[in-house]
């Protein structure tokens, strides 16, 4: 065991758990907001690497900065859109048929990307290209410092929006109580749209960050599970809870990819997830609550 | 309530598959009405934990694949006939669920989601990897029919006779179970959970107990598959297959068992019509579940109660119908 190795491991699991960790981040704040969890997040995700790199990047040729600018407008609209389309007719629904229809959406992304972009998976060039850095014999993608890099400033960005601007206020008032939030004059309705597309934006990002890592694909969409799973072992009420499940979860995946099983990668995570789900379902940060049913 | 209404709407669609293939012995159409018998049970079982209990499980392919892999290893692996195989395969997607609900039934709804999800890619890639057990990506060959008296079953139009009435007699049990207490405690529990509990059902219980009738149904159905198809490989037990009983479930009408043999029939054979879309047809199906949400959400089955009420003039009282609105 070099600890070269150790050190390219930590580094690459830290890249995937701050992707699973951003992931995370849209999950907790839909569901802080209406209670309910997003399935479709993980085609959101697929959508974003879509666009960003299939669409701006390789079909366009827009170079990286234009396409993030394009990315981040297309999520949010699209957000906001399957917010308006297939979240508010159902609002007053119960939590089930949220659920059912969220997964039809998902569904249907996957879909309409086999559709529109083809079947067969695209690799993309990070903007680093395969560039490494070596330290002390290490080598380390610039790919995974620019997802980590990224990751954070996002986190200083969301920590500033959240507690420190009149929209973060609505956001946090509305995910607290949505009816005081009408009755004090907040229009529930937009914050909620303005909550999807803000949380369709992370998960955007998220997939123009892991394209380069992986390939652009509907399989992106399972990323979204992985997510969950990250809220299921941080916490799915705190904000922090899911970047720390997220990097448990990555480094999980790395370790046990290279020192157990690569057969049964998935399967060994899924595993952990699901004995946290039985052990700790509130997750590690989470506060004990009265579970129950729907 | 609806009772008389969905009594006869059971018999007239069982009735009508019973007799189609009198009039029409296309192999391909008589191998469409096995998987229309097949995926009845099927969606009927998710009828069980979603349309009664009201547990959002998205494992069924998880399930319905097990059942198709012990099934298989059974008779082929260790030379039980196919009636000795049913029981051992129901015994095991029983136990299975009852493992996995325990647990997670306790929890908030969306809990069961991801684990049922996340049980999907385990099994996967357990059949893909476990060679030597489940033969990996190649499957099992060679799963034998099942024998009546001592005449093998051979032709797929006696395997649907049989199926068939697996499928009519596994209905009856659902209407039954759906009209006895526990029928009434399922939807209670759906309905409010702690009224239920203020009327003394064990929640927790109830909804372990309608998984693990789920698991059952399963077992029916992956048996019946397996026997059917003659051999199973993990390709054909996708995420996007579980959306399409979730489709069927929600288009025929959530909590109801002639709505999910209604749903189960009509897309069955609608899948064949849009096979020339190849995968697109999920698109489809994907707009269907959402457009049958929002502006129906009792399923088709409302209107077909409506007009056997019209055509056997029954009385309901307008409070009535909304009982099957399962919002």
């Amino acid at each position: 065991m070099d600890i070269q190795i150790v050190m390219q491991q930590v580094i690459s699991g830290l890249a995937i758990g701050c992707i699973y960790g951003l992931i995370a981040l849209g999950y907790s704040l839909i569901f802080n907001a209406v209670d309910v969890v997003n399935l479709a997040q993980g085609s959101f995700v697929m959508v974003g690497a879509f666009v960003y790199g299939a669409s701006f990047v390789r079909s366009y040729g827009w170079p990286a900065f234009p396409a993030f600018a394009g990315l981040i407008i297309v999520m949010a609209v699209f957000g906001m859109v399957c917010e308006f389309f297939f979240y508010r007719p159902l609002r007053y629904a119960h939590v089930r048929t949220k659920l059912v229809a969220l997964l039809a959406l998902s569904m249907l992304l996957n879909n309409l990307a086999l559709i529109i972009w083809g079947p067969y998976p695209m690799g993309l060039e990070g903007p680093f290209g395969t560039k490494v850095l070596s330290i002390k014999g290490a080598t380390i993608l610039y790919q995974n410092i620019y997802i980590i890099a990224i990751t954070i400033l996002l986190l200083i960005l969301q920590f500033y929006i959240f507690f420190h601007t009149t929209l973060g206020k609505v956001l946090r008032a509305v995910a607290q109580d949505k009816d005081t939030a009408s009755l004090m004059g907040i229009e529930a309705n937009q914050a909620v749209s303005f909550t999807f597309a803000y949380s369709s934006i992370l998960a955007g990002i998220a997939g123009m960050l892991i394209a380069p890592v992986f390939t652009i694909g509907t399989g992106l969409s399972q990323l979204g599970f992985m997510g969950f799973g990250a809220c299921i072992i941080g916490s799915f009420t705190n904000v922090s809870g899911a970047l720390i499940g997220g990097i448990i979860l990555g480094l999980f995946e790395m370790f046990s990819a290279s020192y157990i099983s690569s057969l049964y990668k998935s399967a060994i995570v899924y595993l952990l997830i699901i004995a946290f789900l039985l052990m700790r379902p509130q997750g590690l940060l989470g506060k004990k609550e009265e579970v129950s049913g729907l | 309530m609806f009772k008389k209404e969905r009594n006869i709407a059971l018999a007239i669609i069982f009735l009508i598959l019973i007799i189609t293939p009198i009039f029409d012995r296309a192999p391909y159409h008589i191998f469409v009405l096995n998987m229309v018998a097949i995926n009845i049970i099927l969606v009927m079982a998710l009828n069980f934990i979603l349309g009664f209990a009201g547990q959002v499980f998205l494992g069924t392919v998880g399930f319905y694949a097990i059942a198709c892999y012990s099934t298989s290893l059974l008779t082929v692996n260790y030379g039980l006939s196919f009636w000795q195989a049913v029981p051992f395969t129901i015994i095991v997607t029983s136990i299975l669920s009852l493992i996995l609900g325990l647990p997670t039934l306790k929890l908030k709804g969306f809990y069961l989601a991801l684990m049922s999800s996340g049980f999907i890619y385990i099994v996967l890639d357990i059949l893909r990897n476990w060679k030597s057990f489940t033969g990996g990506v190649w499957g099992i060959m060679g799963i034998p029919r099942p024998f009546i008296g001592t005449t093998l079953v051979r032709s797929d139009l006696h395997f649907y006779f049989i199926a068939i009435t697996i499928t009519l007699c596994l209905a009856i049990f659902a209407v039954l179970i759906e009209d006895s207490k526990f029928g009434r405690a399922f939807k209670a529990v759906r309905d409010d959970q702690l009224s239920s509990e203020m009327l003394g059902i064990n929640s927790h219980m109830t909804k372990v107990l309608a998984f693990v009738m789920c698991g059952i149904y399963t077992g029916f159905a992956g048996s019946l598959f397996a026997s059917l198809q003659g051999f199973v490989s993990p390709e054909m037990y996708t995420f996007e297959l579980n959306a399409t009983y979730m489709c069927m479930l929600v288009v025929g009408g959530l909590g109801s068992v002639p709505g999910a043999v209604l749903g189960a029939t009509v897309l069955t054979i609608t899948t064949e019509l849009l096979r020339f879309l190849r995968e697109k047809y999920l698109t489809f199906y994907a707009l269907l579940i959402i457009i049958v949400l929002i502006y129906m959400p009792g399923g088709i089955i409302t209107y077909v109660y409506q007009i056997i009420g019209r055509l056997f003039s029954l009385k309901n009282k307008p409070s009535q119908k909304e009982e099957i609105n399962v919002r």
